[in-house]
């Protein structure tokens, strides 16, 4: 069998940015954004960027082209190359395992832009359509998509069920056709197509004037159902606040997204860099699908729908109804503005989401792929479809139950914390295993562009050192309850009931407590941290729910305790098919 | 938007447009390429 490689240096690249960029630039930036306080998000965002982001990226590509010269395409493989020990292949098995989960909740999400594009070039979201279904507003068409209702455990929609399964049929039949072909066509029309049509966007949705100040604005569009301006939701975002930055969650947040939207910890990466010729240059390539990636995430999706979203809906809302889903409510209202052109705007902005996703999804099943070929010896066809049998019985409980349950859980187990996780395993194991004198060699062969020499010392101490700080404060994470000051008397605020009123500061008194003299809070796990979020703490049933909400939130605990357990036997059912490929290696005499 | 606001985003703009287009520079001024497939 021929062996795969890239066929052109543009295409590898081309193939990398659309790998990296995809909906994690324009939905979940964001919304982690909104969620984690806006401009107190972006410093995190920018320090994990430099010293874990941009180092890991180079980390990555190294490792994979490492044990591509082995023939390991995947990291159970690329990781026993680089250390002795047998321990080192089954915590690769992360780099299978976090494709997978990643992909059943990913998919779903590009079958949404499948539905919007469609639903949108048939004159949808118009409610002056003479058609009456097609006159749903962008909120209820989303809740009829996905089935969601509130306080329903149950979220069925057979449509956009059969919208789902189709997109993984239509992803499965690409990864069957192969890797230079399909991916990088996808990638080279995509990709600059997306990026032209986002930067339209940005500056059509700064140009909104709510009519309220219509009399004030020097340049835009005066727009009736506009209720703040865009540049609020810009300030928003970039204007710094730094009372978030002992906040681990806040941390381990922007760790995250650096690592979803660089496609770092997730063994994509290593997979790529495998087909990757011993003195072919990963140093620039590396860098520059790194840099197109920030440039279509904070520069086009930090400009694009929060400023958006906030002139229609207001910050408060905004804040509120953060997620995933916020894109799929904001962007139809705008192109709605466009009158004739609404149908082929809505058509192509979301095609061109679902173009960004497919590249990303397409790459998140290679690894897989890669290791059942390798090691199991299937064909290109049958490991594509293997990997969408695996796919099925994950993608089935994300899309009929309350994201609550399987999606959100997915999104934070295997799209956050895992990714954090296993950064942390493949840098010792670089570093400190591997070696960073010889760690350093293998970066720069064949580099066409220098690594400034400071990132030696940042990949050795301090990428580990931050990535294990996050990990361990983020776990433990306390509550760290204190009573509220009131500025201007300087004493505690008290309820009706004379009791002092408690505000949550996580780890900030017990660090600051010995140098301040305060007492230090009784000590009480944070539902954001994660133990807190094991034991459930995140989902407290409120004294005044009604019944119907107190057995909605028992449902999600156990629908959680449920895919807690689905996400372990996926891993142990990786591990025992890493054991049993090194068997066979053994047996076979092939180098283990 | 406040000053500061305007002052984050833009420098944080300069890095990553700056970037960005260094890396394009590079790579599309570069004499190697990769091979096709063996």
């Amino acid at each position: 069998m021929a062996k795969e490689r890239w066929a052109s240096r543009l295409g590898l690249v081309l193939a990398m940015a659309g790998n990296a960029v995809g909906l994690g630039n324009f939905l979940r930036f964001p919304a982690q954004a909104v969620q984690n306080g806006g401009g107190a998000f972006l410093i995190p965002y920018f320090v994990a960027l430099l010293v874990m982001g941009i180092p890991l990226i180079w980390v990555e590509w190294a490792m994979g082209r490492y044990g591509g010269r082995f023939g390991h395409h995947s990291t159970p493989g690329i990781f026993q190359s680089m250390g002795r020990s047998p321990v080192w292949k089954y915590l690769g098995v992360f780099g299978l395992w976090t494709n997978l989960m990643i992909a059943s909740y990913y998919l779903y999400i590009e079958s949404w832009t499948m539905a919007y594009a469609g639903y949108s070039l048939i004159g949808g979201f118009n409610p002056e359509s003479s058609v009456q279904w097609l006159q749903q507003s962008p909120g209820d068409f989303f809740a009829n998509l996905t089935g969601e209702k509130p306080n329903h455990i149950l979220a069925i929609s057979p449509w956009g069920l059969g919208i789902f399964f189709v997109c993984m049929a239509i992803n499965v039949f690409i990864l069957s056709r192969g890797l230079a072909k399909g991916i990088e066509i996808v990638s080279k029309i995509g990709m600059p197509l997306l990026i032209v049509f986002a930067m339209i966007l940005a500056v059509r949705g700064l140009m909104i004037v709510p009519e309220s100040e219509a009399a004030t604005a020097t340049f835009g569009i005066v727009d009736k159902e506009a209720v703040a301006s865009p540049f609020e939701g810009l300030n928003f975002v970039w204007n710094p606040k730094f009372d978030s930055l002992t906040n681990p969650a806040v941390w381990l947040a922007a760790a995250g997204q650096i690592f979803f939207t660089l496609s770092i910890g997730m063994g994509s990466i290593h997979c790529y860099a495998s087909y990757v010729r011993e003195q072919d240059d990963i140093a620039l390539t590396g860098a520059t699908a790194a840099w197109t990636n920030e440039f279509c995430e904070v520069v086009l999706g930090g400009t694009i729908l929060i400023p958006i979203a906030v002139a229609y809906l207001g910050l408060a809302e905004v804040q509120q109804k953060s997620g995933f889903g916020l894109g799929f409510m904001v962007f139809p209202t705008l192109f709605q503005k466009w009158g004739w052109l609404a149908p082929a705007a809505g058509f192509m902005w979301f095609g061109l989401l679902f173009f960004a996703a497919i590249t990303s999804s397409l790459a998140m099943g290679q690894p897989i792929m890669a290791f059942l070929q390798t090691e199991f010896k299937l064909s290109r066809p049958q490991s594509a479809w293997a990997f969408g049998a695996m796919l099925v019985p994950l993608a089935f409980p994300v899309a009929c139950l309350s994201q609550k349950t399987f999606f959100d859980e997915f999104d934070y187990w295997a799209g956050t914390f895992a990714l954090v996780l296993f950064a942390v395993i493949e840098t010792i194991l670089f570093a400190w295993v591997f070696g960073m004198n010889r760690a350093w060699q293998e970066m720069m062969n064949g580099a066409e562009l220098k690594i400034p020499g400071f990132f030696f010392y940042i990949i050795k101490y301090v990428t580990p050192v931050f990535l294990l700080l996050i990990l361990i404060a983020y776990t433990f994470q306390p509550e760290g309850l204190v009573p509220t000051i009131d500025p201007a008397t300087n004493s505690p605020v008290v309820d009706a009931n004379g009791k002092p009123e408690m505000v949550a500061r996580g780890w900030e008194p017990y660090i600051m407590g010995p140098f301040t003299g305060q007492p230090l809070p009784e000590w009480q796990w944070s539902g954001s941290g994660m133990i807190g979020k094991l034991l459930f703490l995140d989902l407290p049933i409120s004294p005044t729910a009604t019944p119907e909400e107190k057995e909605f939130i028992e449902n999600v605990r156990i629908g959680r305790a449920v895919d807690r357990a689905v996400m372990v036997a996926a891993f142990i059912a990786f591990a025992a098919l890493v054991a049993i490929a090194w068997r066979r290696r053994k047996e076979q005499g092939e180098p283990t | 938007m406040t000053s500061l606001a305007w002052i984050f985003m833009l420098a944080a703009w300069a890095v990553i447009i700056g970037n960005t287009l260094y890396c394009f520079y590079k790579l599309l001024t570069s004499e190697r390429q990769f091979d096709g497939g063996d």
